[in-house]
């Protein structure tokens, strides 16, 4: 890399981004120039600091070797990639030039931005200390997911050693589902779910059913596939019995980048309209949710509102009825400034009555705790339906206090 | 409801256990005058009151929301905590070390704005050092200082103000302002506990008398049921004249129960 003048005739613009989640802290510096480089030897354009803790500073196990057992990104927050509206930003040196002249250009300090509902950013100071290779997809997957993971969930996840390709956009675009008001429980509460077959339990997630599931899968699996995408696939993922997290990340791998033209997804190959980002990106929305829905096990929002009781032929999961009156936030809790996050369950009788209410997750505030279960004790539910009829379930429903 | 609570307080500092078991309760709109002799805990409790030490066992609550659940920003907001002869490591000016008592309302990058200054200026006026603000505080007197000290606490409109003897270096006139101030602030629904040693300050100000003695809770209650002659001998060791007058109780520590000298 090559050093970087401080002073002369460049032109510095300095900004910098302090990180806090967990207990990892980032630094980043971005330090633009305004001199014009030669075309063999772009000037770096991008200088990270890197401030992790020791776990993160642990080098990258060999690859080919299996990820840790204690490294664990729950594969179910696929389904938080929405399709409709991807929030990863995966960006590297590489990208902010043209496909082009990227093969032109001299391995250069690498930096991966990654942004989901929540701000989030983190860097990297240079990519052969860390082997990182060139491909600007697996480049970013390989190495950093898990430390993606770790800043975006603010947990004590272990960063991986073995790479994993699908982590990086399925990780980052996790973001707690904030629901203040009853309202907007029943918004985002899953709409009724097309009836599960026996073979194939019904996603939780209702997404436009398109085509086959199956040709679905073998397309993703063809020769159409660049190399990035087959690495990504073939990269056992935190599941290695699940491919669909694999085949859905190699999709938003190219979600994120519409105009690369070298990567085909091969699924809309009798659509006779000529390609424009506009359809690339809706087709690989597409793609999406696809794979979503190509999945065999039920896909789970994390931290949505999810039916957890679904006997055998249910057609319908237990669902909050709109206009329910919203918890009220407890004077004390508002005067000491006391947020914080419930997770409730809620039994509900064939009637939509709720029978119990318990708190699986405490916000660690008895008196926030207290006025979420009171609330959802009173509120009016639709019962699940099993066979048409309606039966007993249950939903969890998370509700976010917080204070503007 | 109690406001504050602390229960089962127990806190040991050098292998001495300083507070064992103890429970303490204090209401909206009250003075709790916390007394007791030398080393019997009243600073160790007051200091488990405002969240500054962690005891090892047992919690306090305010309202019933444990205090240490309480983001510190919150805490700083509503706990006001005079230390006895706190010390000043900087040479300010009286006017902005009162305004520091404003700090904790004050945006993360937002500086002070009128209402704060305003605030500052009331907490001054009210503990009579308006006329020393331009002073610097290393060259006032102890009493000065310490009527400077109250006035940056109350600059923080706290609703819980705990006082480590406050009055302990004020000459008579101004005893009687602060502790006048301390009632003041209490009727405003607000709770006061104060550490005192004068026994007739404290049975004329507080509504409720906490007596510590060897890190328990040995009475409490309303002054004249704590401060009696027995218990007051009892526990300090010292004989008093007591007389309730119609302006009210005084309790005169008069001598020592072992010294062996006479009163006349």
């Amino acid at each position: 890399m090559k050093a970087l003048p401080i002073s002369g005739t460049s032109n510095w613009v300095v900004a910098g981004a302090i990180s806090l989640a967990g207990h990892v802290a980032v630094a980043t510096v971005i330090t633009t120039l305004d001199e014009t480089p030669s075309q063999d030897e772009l000037p770096p354009i991008m200088v990270e600091l890197v401030v992790l803790n020791e776990a993160e500073l642990e080098p990258a196990a060999p690859a080919g070797e299996p990820p840790p057992e204690n490294t664990h990104i729950p594969t179910t927050v696929m389904a938080m990639t929405k399709p409709s509206a991807p929030r990863v930003a995966v960006l590297t040196p590489n990208e902010l030039v043209p496909p082009d002249e990227t093969a032109r250009r001299k391995p250069g300090p690498t930096s991966t931005t990654i942004s989901g509902t929540a701000p989030l950013e983190f860097s990297r100071p240079h990519a052969a200390a860390h082997h990182m290779p060139e491909d600007k997809y697996t480049n970013v997957s390989k190495a950093w997911s898990p430390l993606a993971a770790a800043v975006q969930l603010g947990s004590t996840v272990q960063p991986r050693q073995k790479p994993s390709s699908s982590s990086p956009f399925v990780t980052a675009a996790v973001a707690p589902v904030e629901i203040e008001t009853p309202q907007q429980i029943a918004a985002i509460a899953p709409p009724e779910a097309p009836p599960a077959e026996p073979t194939k339990p019904a996603p939780l997630v209702h997404l436009p059913q398109r085509k086959p599931l199956s040709s679905q899968t073998e397309h993703l699996g063809s020769s159409d596939i660049t190399e990035s995408e087959m690495d990504a696939v073939s990269t056992p993922p935190s599941d290695p019995s699940d491919p669909d997290v694999t085949i859905a990340s190699a999709m938003i791998s190219k979600l994120l980048d519409p105009a690369r033209e070298d990567v085909h997804m091969a699924t809309d190959v009798e659509d006779a309209d000529p390609p424009t980002p506009e359809s690339a990106s809706k087709r690989l929305i597409e793609e999406v949710e696809q794979a979503v829905l190509a999945s065999t096990r039920p896909v789970q929002f994390a931290g949505a509102i999810q039916p957890v009781i679904r006997p055998p032929g249910i057609t319908r999961g237990v669902q909050v009825v709109a206009g329910n009156r919203p918890p009220k936030y407890p004077q004390a809790a508002r005067r000491y400034g006391l947020e914080g996050r419930v997770l409730l369950r809620v039994e509900v009788d064939s009637a939509g009555i709720a029978q119990r209410v318990a708190v699986t997750k405490s916000s660690d505030h008895k008196i926030l705790d207290e006025a979420a279960r009171r609330a959802a004790g009173k509120w009016q539910f639709l019962p699940a339906l099993v066979g048409g009829e309606a039966a007993s379930g249950a939903i969890d429903v998370p509700i976010v206090f917080r204070l503007d | 409801m109690s406001a504050l609570a602390a229960k089962g307080v127990t806190v040991s500092l050098g292998g001495r256990e300083v507070l064992d078991n103890v429970d303490f309760e204090a209401k909206r709109g009250e003075v709790v005058g916390l007394i007791g002799p030398n080393g019997a805990g009243k600073t160790t409790l007051l200091r488990v009151l405002t969240g500054l030490m962690i005891p090892d066992r047992g919690a306090v609550t305010l309202d019933e929301i444990e205090l240490m659940s309480i983001p510190r920003v919150s805490r700083a907001k509503l706990i006001a905590y005079l230390p006895a002869d706190a010390p000043v490591y900087w040479p300010l000016r009286v006017d902005r070390l009162v305004a520091l008592g404003r700090i904790p309302h004050a945006g993360p990058w937002s500086g002070l704005n009128e209402a704060d200054a305003e605030m500052t200026e009331s907490a001054m006026a009210r503990t009579d050092v308006l006329d020393l603000s331009s002073r610097v505080i290393s060259s006032l007197s102890n009493g000065e200082r310490a009527r400077v000290l109250i006035a940056r606490a109350l600059a923080v409109e706290p609703e819980v103000l705990l006082a480590d003897e406050p009055v302990s270096s004020l000459d008579p006139y101004h005893q009687l302002q602060v502790m006048e101030l301390l009632q003041d602030v209490a009727t405003d629904n607000r709770i006061v506990v104060a550490v005192l040693h004068d026994l007739t300050l404290a049975a004329r100000f507080c509504d409720r008398i906490v007596l510590i003695h060897d890190g328990c809770i040995a009475h409490h209650g309303l002054p004249e049921a704590v401060l009696t002659s027995d218990i007051v001998r009892s526990v300090y060791g010292v004989e008093t004249i007591t007389a309730s007058t119609s302006a009210g109780d005084f309790v005169v520590p008069w001598r020592r129960i072992d010294s062996g000298t006479h009163s006349p």
